[in-house]
């Protein structure tokens, strides 16, 4: 989810302007087919056909697990499968593009051989010898950027770990999910506020550390706390009644460190239930806070 | 070989007997044989074969893992990324070592040329 944050402004732009109908492909689709469409046009395509049909028909899959369901794991995890296959043709067809000219040298070498006399022969030797040495200095060079550019990698990586477990943690808690107007954690109101009250409740305070340690790792600018309660009372004690909690949400939050400049809190009383308030079950859907994480480019375009 | 040592009676006894990720250790042998194959063509050496390699051996970890928990859709798609990290670690240890005699030969042939 925290990456998901950290890639709303990035998801956002494409959107913009299209009324956020369509769900952006994971960014391990991205890459698979940008690969796959390069190595269309490489070297791939001319000696190792069969290689890129199998991972041709990979990504296939991967794009129909995209149609079905966008963001699940399952998507995510065939199309990094998908790239990997691309990659893995394009590797291929190098090694038998350089088997090829190596042999082809060789055979040339051989011949060229018969040709020199023995002096020839050890100037050829000594300067190859040359050659070599200065490609070993540039290659402890490559090597030693290798390893920082591995480094950098390897600290991406754990923090993508990071926040993927720190995403497993908040899914324990709440709901997560995109929506157009932003990415949406829910948390239901019996489990921040006994009932008609704004005091947060001893159990809700570790809930809301998750939360604010999601908020604290996102590049969003801006967070709104969102309270709405069912339609049991009047609207204007509703209304009082979902201002207040969502306002105490907002106060905790800042208190653990999400800055204040970017959250606002609004209460919504009755007006925009997610559920049938005849039901008691959905009255309890209704009953909730939600936090919305909006992306840079929808401050502007969706003013609340 | 590499075949012939993965499926020796004392590493499939090993591998059985891990109890504790049993959905996943019909896919083992699938994803440790370009695993094996990588480390023995030195892909220690090669930069992006290494990282391939550990990616490898990390989600093969990843997917045990969600064997012990059950999870075995999860844990059968991370023995698949295992298995394409790994035959692409295997593939890049190869190529690496591959270029370098190409250019070695070419650069002969091009000296005996100027003579």
């Amino acid at each position: 989810m925290i990456r998901a944050i950290r890639n709303i402004s990035l998801l956002a732009l494409p959107a913009f302007g299209l009324a956020c109908a369509t769900v952006d492909p994971p960014k391990e689709l991205v890459d698979a087919r940008a690969e796959y469409q390069a190595a269309t046009n490489g070297v791939a395509a001319k000696v190792n056909p069969a290689g890129l049909y199998e991972a041709k028909k990979s990504l296939d899959k991967a794009n129909t697990a995209f149609e079905q369901d966008a963001s699940s794991d399952n998507t995510r995890d065939m199309a990094y499968i998908a790239l990997r296959k691309v990659q893995l043709a394009s590797a291929q067809a190098r090694i038998d593009v350089a088997s090829q000219e190596k042999a082809a040298s060789e055979r040339e070498k051989a011949r060229l051989e018969q040709k020199l006399t023995q002096s020839e022969l050890a100037e050829v030797r000594r300067k190859l010898t040359e050659a070599e040495e200065q490609r070993r200095a540039e290659a402890a060079q490559l090597q030693s950027t290798s390893q920082q550019l591995e480094a950098e990698k390897q600290a991406r990586l754990a923090a993508e770990k990071k926040a993927d477990e720190a995403t497993a943690n908040l899914a324990k808690i709440a709901m997560v999910k995109q929506e157009a107007r932003g990415l949406v954690i829910t948390l239901s109101g019996s489990v921040l506020f006994t009932s008609g009250r704004s005091t947060l409740l001893s159990n809700a305070r570790p809930k809301l550390d998750e939360v604010a340690a999601a908020l604290q790792q996102s590049d969003a600018e801006k967070f709104i706390v969102e309270g709405h309660t069912d339609s049991v009372g009047s609207e204007a004690t509703n209304e009082e009644l979902s201002n207040r909690r969502a306002q105490t949400v907002r106060d905790y939050l800042i208190d653990r460190g999400v800055p204040a400049e970017k959250i606002r809190a609004v209460g919504y009383g009755k007006s925009r239930p997610v559920a049938d308030n005849a039901t008691a079950e959905g009255r309890a859907n209704n009953r909730r806070v939600e936090i919305v994480i909006q992306p840079k480019s929808q401050l502007t375009a969706r003013p609340d | 070989m590499i075949a012939k040592r993965l499926f020796s009676p004392i590493v499939l006894v090993a591998l059985c007997g891990c109890a504790s990720a049993p959905i996943v250790l019909d896919k083992v042998p699938e994803t440790e044989a370009p695993m094996r194959a990588a480390e023995e063509l030195g892909a220690a050496k090669v930069p992006q074969a290494a990282l391939e390699l550990k990616l490898a051996q990390d989600e093969e970890q990843q997917a045990k893992g969600f064997a012990t928990n059950g999870n075995k859709q999860r844990a059968d798609m991370m023995m698949l990324r295992a298995q394409a990290d790994a035959e692409l670690a295997v593939a890049l240890a190869r190529e690496a070592p591959l270029q370098v005699e190409a250019r070695n030969a070419a650069e002969a042939v091009k000296l005996m040329q100027q003579k």
